[in-house]
């Protein structure tokens, strides 16, 4: 092999092979979870007894469960599933499905504090004025609750995308694996590249928990939402 | 009242659906079945997976991300065979199998060693090629053994393989225990990093390793064993593309192609 | 006669064990302002929400022109855009300025466009004097100026009746007198009012009659003169001398 290549070309192959698929593979499985976490929480608020335990039940259940076994139980297990896919995607598919319903679990229980740390009698007035539950929900407490979620969300963020690093061994070229393809040609560098991996998942996630968290706190303290 | 109705209703349903999602499928008829190669050859790739770590085997450049290695070309000469070209998918070791099973890829060519555990599970193809295991050391050592035993001697010698290969199952049914007597590696490149940095006295490994790896560290092989086959690895649900890998594979070696392999990546 | 804009008949509420309301009954006219008060705890504030069925009755019936509403079938959503409501804690909604804080129930649930709705929210705040800050966000307002937003709110609305829960007890002294001005200047333009609270000078300013709610039933009931000069029971006296301690001003409201 050729001579050992100097960190910025080692900084910008990580970079340009490995980010773009992490990134893809997180705001994949932040968006389901948060479709379905939305759900959940909904059931969980405003649900009669029997929903809200469903909800509350997935909630434990998936917070119990690590992610590699249940991107194993889909990738090997139940590999069917998506029968409907090219065998290439399979294992894609698996990995943002055991994703997507763990960070569902999470986000059920981010929203679910949000929509009940909105002041009750908003939801109260909202209905006085003749708004169905579903409208003010829709347009008074979900606007607040949403809010009130962001610094808690981008958490969430932070966790889902460390834990797409996992894909690495289900033959998805993401970050952690673009990293290890270059340590392993280069074995004598793989301190300096590994903790170059390291610092860019620290770029992408610091910036965005420091800006969106206090940026909101700011407007949430603005606006006064939230609290009695 | 209606909450008892909601969980009768629940349990009925959940086991209804179980009944239905049991028998119904038998009711159908058997869809025809579609033999992976008809699908590869109307795809127009195949689909192999590999350990990309394990030179002269399987490796990956990243300066110019390409696959290299003696697996990769015995693959290529495979598609070429079907008229399609290859796709890599590039994981962990352990994980091959399952993949395979699970019809993720429909190849395995990761110098995977035959042995009868994983010929339950997979179908081998014919040998493709045979390599020894070594145990090699630093040039500085003065280890020496006469078999593969004396390695029992005392955890203080400590010795490293790759996990999951033949070469820890090896010192397991010699009465060896994984972190007490040996310590596995999951890559051939940090076991030769551990070896080189003292972690470990010895590794045993594939002798093509070895070669790869003699130019990087200063070491020496002190024992070799007998060798042993490599295979390529499918479903037994496909006899088709069996068929074909093991075509290619016998006619490689009557017409000089897989000699001539084995001279570049291994000599 | 005409009809009575509201009717409650025979309203009774429990939580629990805990009997709130037992058998409370009144009729409102149109244009009337009823006052209704007693002490805390009586049920005034659980009466309100069983008007507009936030909170429905155990027992009882009560009638919007005639309509009942406690029957099943009732699309409650679409009478309670006839009934306004201004809370106690103003209850408006944060992340909205206040223009859209009147504006959306007139778009989401009358249909109206949205510059139809603008408009007519602009209007209400005139009303109530706050179309100069119609781009401000509630935390940006003072508790008066919140709860004068409220008021705008519910009468954008242009209900039949508009029901007031303590509208001024969780306002600092000096903010009170610009929300009572306006419940005032509304009640002159002859809308119709139910106002649960303490404010006694308001009472006796525009209150049509004065029903006083002593532990869930009324107590007494009649104008706010037969309140002042000579009021029958022993509780009534009690309270009114209490609520004068408080606010001063003893011997102008009740004379001997």
């Amino acid at each position: 092999m050729s001579e050992l290549p100097d960190l910025p070309s080692i900084f910008f192959y990580i970079l340009v092979t490995g980010l773009p698929t992490t990134l893809i593979l997180t705001v994949l499985a932040l968006g389901f979870g948060f479709l379905l976490g939305m759900v959940l929480a909904i059931m969980r608020v405003y649900g009669e007894r029997e929903l809200a335990w469903i909800g509350s039940a997935y909630e434990k259940l998936m917070r119990g469960i690590p992610v590699l076994v249940l991107i194993f139980i889909f990738a090997y297990g139940i590999p069917e599933i998506f029968w409907y896919l090219d065998s290439l995607y399979r294992q894609v598919a698996s990995i943002i499905l055991a994703l997507s319903l763990r960070s569902a679990a999470y986000q059920s229980q981010i929203f679910r504090g949000a929509i009940l740390s909105v002041n009750p009698g908003q939801m109260l007035a909202a209905r006085a004025i003749g708004m169905k539950q579903i409208q003010a929900f829709r347009h008074i407490v979900l606007p607040q609750a949403i809010r009130l979620a962001v610094p808690a969300w981008t958490n969430e963020y932070s966790v889902v995308i460390k834990d797409t690093s996992f894909a690495y061994s289900f033959g998805v070229i993401e970050l952690t694996k673009a990293a290890y393809r270059v340590s392993v040609n280069f074995p004598i560098l793989w301190a300096p590249t590994m903790l170059i991996a390291a610092i860019l998942y620290f770029l992408v996630t610091y910036p965005v928990t420091r800006i969106f968290g206090k940026k909101q706190n700011k407007r949430l303290k603005e606006l006064g939402i939230g609290g009695k | 009242m209606r909450k008892q109705a909601a969980i009768i209703g629940m349990i009925l349903c959940l086991g209804g659906g179980l009944a239905i999602g049991w028998f119904i499928p038998s009711l159908f008829p058997t869809p025809t079945r579609v033999a992976v190669i008809d699908t590869i050859q109307s795809r127009g790739t195949f689909i192999v997976g590999t350990s990309a770590d394990y030179p002269p085997f399987e490796d990956f450049y990243t300066n110019n991300d390409t696959y290299y290695g003696f697996d990769v070309d015995i693959a290529d000469l495979i598609a070429a065979e079907m008229g399609v070209t290859v796709v890599w998918v590039d994981m962990d070791f352990d994980s091959l199998i399952g993949a395979c099973t699970a019809g993720s890829i429909d190849m395995i060519a990761a110098a995977m060693t035959y042995n009868e555990v994983r010929a339950e599970k997979l179908a081998a193809s014919t040998t493709y090629v045979t390599v020894a295991q070594a145990v090699i050391v630093k040039n500085s050592s003065s280890m020496a053994i006469t078999a593969l035993d004396n390695l029992t001697i005392a955890a203080n010698q400590l010795i490293g393989v790759q996990a999951g290969t033949v070469m820890q199952a090896d010192l397991e049914a010699l009465g060896m225990v994984a972190g007490v007597n040996f310590t596995t590696y999951p890559r051939a490149d940090a076991l030769m990093l551990a070896l080189d940095g003292g972690a470990i006295e010895a590794a045993y490994v594939d002798e093509p390793i070895y070669e790869a790896f003699k130019t990087t560290y200063e070491i020496k092989v002190i024992f070799s064993t007998d060798p042993e086959p490599l295979a390529l690895w499918t479903r037994y649900s496909e006899p088709e593309l069996l068929y074909v890998m093991n075509k290619v594979i016998l006619e490689g070696y009557q017409d000089g192609t897989i000699q001539d392999l084995i001279i570049t990546w291994f000599g | 006669m005409n009809k009575p804009v509201l009717r409650v008949l025979d309203v009774w509420k429990s939580y629990g064990e805990l009997e709130v309301l037992k058998g409370i009954s009144f009729d409102v006219e149109e244009r009337e302002v009823k006052v209704i008060f007693g002490p805390s705890g009586s049920g005034k504030s659980t009466l309100l929400r069983c008007i507009n069925l936030l909170d429905p009755p155990d027992k009882g019936l009560i009638y919007l022109r005639g309509e009942n509403l406690t029957v099943p079938g009732v699309d409650l959503n679409m009478m309670r855009t006839r009934i306004g409501m201004v809370f106690q804690q103003f209850n408006l909604f944060s992340h909205l300025k206040a223009i859209d804080n009147v504006s959306i129930a007139l778009q989401r649930v009358k249909g109206f466009t949205k510059e139809e709705a603008r408009k007519k929210a602009y209007d209400a705040l005139e009303r109530v004097k706050m179309s100069n800050w119609a781009d401000h966000y509630p935390a940006q307002l003072s508790g008066g100026q919140q709860q004068r937003v409220g008021i705008a709110r519910a009468l954008a609305m242009e209900p039949d009746v508009v029901l007031f829960d303590e509208p001024t007890s969780a306002l600092d002294p000096e903010l009170i007198g610009e929300v009572l001005q306006v419940m005032l200047d509304i009640a002159k333009s002859g809308t119709t009012m139910i106002v649960v609270t303490h404010e006694m000078g308001f009472a006796r300013a525009v209150a049509s009659e004065m029903i006083f709610i002593d532990d869930g039933v009324i107590s007494e009931r009649g104008t706010p003169d037969h309140f002042f000069k000579s009021p029958e029971s022993e509780r009534v006296k009690n309270f009114l001398h209490k609520l004068d301690i408080l606010y001063g001003g003893y011997e102008k409201l009740l004379k001997e």
